[in-house]
């Protein structure tokens, strides 16, 4: 079964016509791979994938901005 | 279920103007993506704007990660301390006070320049002067920097508009303003009765818990929301002026005057769209909306709903506007819309007073912006009398 954060790589694939070059670290807003809804609607995808309600402590621009940080803090925490 | 949506994709369809437009007419509900729903008819607006889990605040949303901790991005205890600062600057009394003086002098410069004159470009060279010269008063901004503010500010908006445009420039803007408003606050140029002042004797004499910071972006957003939101309804008022709609003497009369605004508002709300968050699950005119979906609430829709209003897009005066809610309902109902008002008031009668005709004399019919909504490329012109 592939990881959770593979999934959410192919979902924020899935925003776009085009392949995107998605790094651990890529700045998801900045970089354009979401726009501010897609951002909002990303914690609904995080949720589906994590499996159980989010904290909302963690609902957190630092902890959503880029894969590395939202696999460090919602799947790898949990 | 609710209403089946649109083949376009969500950023496509809100990019248009008039965007509920597209969405089935018999639904007020429409689901548009996964955790995006649209509401658009006026029982579900008003119903989504009051809902007690329909939210304003979401740590995610731009304008929270651009300003901080703000009053528009708050809600329950922490919106109403919010708006606690800001209501004794938009009481009664002082709205009289600005009517009195301030507003007529600005008033009396921007018609002035306007008379006699026809422009391509109302919007970006005229309908921002008196918006601007009231809140920088109101703030205690000096007036030499007004310019500055309307620069810097412009662009912000579409931090807040739909879709969503969020560049470096407008981080460096909310910077940049964020230090001016300091630099204006420590300088005390609005002589203690500027909303930031008053805002911290608010704070200090009711034992708010809100930091400097969070000061410092209420007084930013209370400035982008009452400048930019009254330089579109100007821009859209002068445009029905000179559609010919009116005999502009009919409007000489106040009560005329005011059913005219009102008709306005209703048809031309400058905020269209209002972006909210389902806090839990939840139903909207029973239509399930899952916990921490977007919620679209289209204005725009609900003050054209055939269910309320009969022949919903045309001009009438004097028409019930029982559910017109152009400055949105419920807790974050806009609080500057009785300064608005007065304004308004004000600027159509110098207008009356001073041109025999507004004219339309190029129209291609066009909407912009979704936050900040108003006509967009025509010409006016002033006809003097």
């Amino acid at each position: 079964m592939e990881s959770k954060i593979v999934s959410l790589r192919k979902w924020l694939d899935g925003l776009h016509e085009a392949p995107l070059d998605i790094q651990d670290d890529t700045d998801l807003i900045q970089s354009g791979a979401v726009t501010s809804l897609q951002f909002v609607q990303m914690v609904i995808e995080i949720e589906r994938l994590h499996g159980q309600k989010l904290d909302p402590g963690v609902i957190t621009i630092e902890s959503m901005r880029t894969l590395k940080a939202i696999e460090t803090a919602v799947f790898q925490a949990a | 279920m609710p209403g089946v949506a649109t083949m376009e994709s969500p950023a496509s369809l809100l990019s248009q103007p008039y965007w509920y437009r597209h969405l089935p007419a018999e639904a007020e509900v429409h689901q548009l993506d996964e955790g995006l729903f649209a509401v658009t008819g006026n029982a579900a607006v008003q119903e989504a704007l009051a809902h007690p889990l329909i939210v304003a605040e979401h740590p995610l949303k731009a304008s929270a990660r651009a300003f901080g901790p703000n009053v528009l991005d708050a809600d329950g205890p922490s919106h109403r301390a919010f708006r606690a600062l800001v209501a004794p600057i938009l009481s009664a009394g002082r709205i009289a006070e600005y009517k009195q003086a301030l507003m007529p002098r600005l008033i009396h410069g921007l018609v002035d320049s306007l008379a006699g004159i026809e422009t391509d470009n109302f919007y970006d060279s005229f309908a921002h002067k008196v918006p601007y010269g009231i809140v920088c008063t109101i703030l205690g901004i000096d007036a030499s920097l007004e310019d500055r503010f309307h620069e810097l500010t412009r662009p912000l908006a579409r931090l807040l508009d739909y879709p969503t445009q969020e560049t470096d420039e407008t981080h460096a803007n909310v910077a940049e303003l964020l230090r001016l408003i300091e630099e204006q606050r420590a300088a005390r140029t609005g002589g203690g009765q500027s909303l930031l002042e008053t805002i911290e004797r608010t704070r200090d004499r009711k034992g708010i818990s809100l930091t400097d910071d969070e000061v410092r972006s209420t007084a930013l957003l209370f400035f982008l929301a009452g400048t930019e939101t009254s330089s579109a309804f100007i821009t859209s008022l002068v445009y029905c002026l000179g559609r010919g709609i009116f005999r502009l003497d009919e409007l000489l009369d106040e009560a005329i005057r005011d059913a005219y605004i009102e008709e306005v508002l209703r048809l031309y709300p400058p905020v269209q769209t209002i972006v909210r968050f389902a806090s839990e699950d939840l139903t909207v005119q029973g239509v399930e909306v899952p916990r921490h979906s977007a919620v679209l609430a289209s204005i725009a829709g609900a003050n054209r709903d055939p269910r309320v209003f009969d022949h919903p897009d045309r001009f009438q005066t004097g028409r019930s506007l029982k559910g017109s809610i152009p400055f949105a309902a419920g807790a974050h109902a806009c609080p500057g819309a009785m300064l608005a008002k007065t304004e308004f008031s004000l600027l159509i009668q110098e207008i009356i007073q001073r041109c025999s005709d507004v004219v339309i004399t190029r129209d291609r019919l066009r909407m912009e912006s979704q936050s900040f909504s108003h006509p967009t490329d025509f010409s006016v012109e002033f006809r003097t009398r």
